[in-house]
């Protein structure tokens, strides 16, 4: 199949823009998945089969790459949820088996490198906190656009923005 | 920590996290897009809804069946009986009820509930008022 020909049930969307941004779409995948590349790629794998079987559709209002990032924190999301919904019911025969979680522990953050100290304060955060915080600083998207990549109003994004600078300010000091 | 800061910071740690030695496969494409437009064997539309059909036209007639089985047995006992007192009624006396034929004519769930005879002592009146 000719790479440039759209996707049969995403007429928007051809192999070669999506393989323009596979490195970047692994690199958020990997972050929605706190840092597991399995699990980053499960997440990514089950994107991109949304997209190819046109159950994810992209409509053209946004950029591709807001889009696909968006696909691929509504995975991750799903995935996260589901995982904890498993961990509750098994917790209720299995007492203490549900205590993994995705937060590291204030230990790893004394023990860690400055660089890894930033990155454990991040994954500290709450989920929405980190994600427009990384969605801004790092992947260059404006409010707006991080607010439709996490499928939240712009009012709402602009909080969670505050708010996370505020938290990391605080939990990184005056280093 | 002001808020230039704070973002080289996190761009810098997230950019170093991103430098992994662990590179990322590049998925198949074009595998993947060949095996999307082979032919998916998926049920043909109209058996969901069919099956659905057919599972309430089930229940609708199972429940009417149900429903209609204690009413015929009824009728024919009632029939029964309603022929039994139109033969009295017609009958030279008229006021002798055939009591025997009529229970026997009723349904059992009539007479399921009823004391035995022996039983069948209700005190009418004050102990006092025999004496």
């Amino acid at each position: 199949m000719d790479p440039d020909a759209p996707l049969p049930r995403n007429p928007r969307v051809t192999a070669t823009a999506l393989q323009g941004l596979h490195r970047e779409a692994y690199s958020w995948a990997l972050r929605q998945c706190r840092s597991q590349p399995g699990e980053a790629e499960d997440v990514l794998q089950t994107a991109y089969a949304r997209i190819i079987d046109g159950s994810a559709r992209f409509d053209g209002r946004s950029s591709l790459r807001t889009w696909l990032f968006g696909v691929v924190a509504r995975v991750a999301r799903d995935r996260h949820r589901a995982a904890r919904s498993w961990r509750a019911w098994l917790g209720q025969w299995f007492e203490g088996e549900d205590a993994i979680d995705f937060v590291a522990p204030v230990e790893a953050v004394q023990q860690s490198s400055t660089r890894d100290r930033v990155i454990t304060a991040l994954d500290m955060l709450p989920a929405r906190q980190r994600e427009v915080l990384e969605l801004v600083f790092y992947r260059d998207l404006t409010l707006d656009e991080a607010a439709a990549v996490m499928g939240v109003s712009a009012g709402s994004a602009r909080t969670h923005y505050h708010r996370a600078k505020q938290s990391l300010a605080a939990q990184l000091g005056d280093e | 920590m002001d808020e230039r800061r704070l973002r080289e910071r996190v761009y810098g740690a997230l950019q170093a996290a991103d430098s992994n030695p662990r590179q990322p496969r590049t998925p198949a494409f074009a595998a993947l897009w060949q095996a999307a437009q082979q032919p998916v064997e998926r049920p043909a539309r109209w058996r969901a809804p069919a099956f659905a059909a057919s599972v309430v036209v089930i229940a609708i007639a199972a429940f009417l069946a149900l429903r209609m089985q204690p009413a015929n047995e009824m009728s024919v006992s009632s029939a029964d009986a309603d022929l039994l007192l139109a033969q009295q009624v017609a009958a030279s006396d008229p006021w002798r009820v055939p009591t025997d034929r009529l229970l026997e004519a009723a349904p059992d769930s009539l007479a399921s509930g009823a004391p035995s005879i022996p039983e069948f002592q209700y005190p009418l009146l004050p102990k006092e008022r025999y004496l």
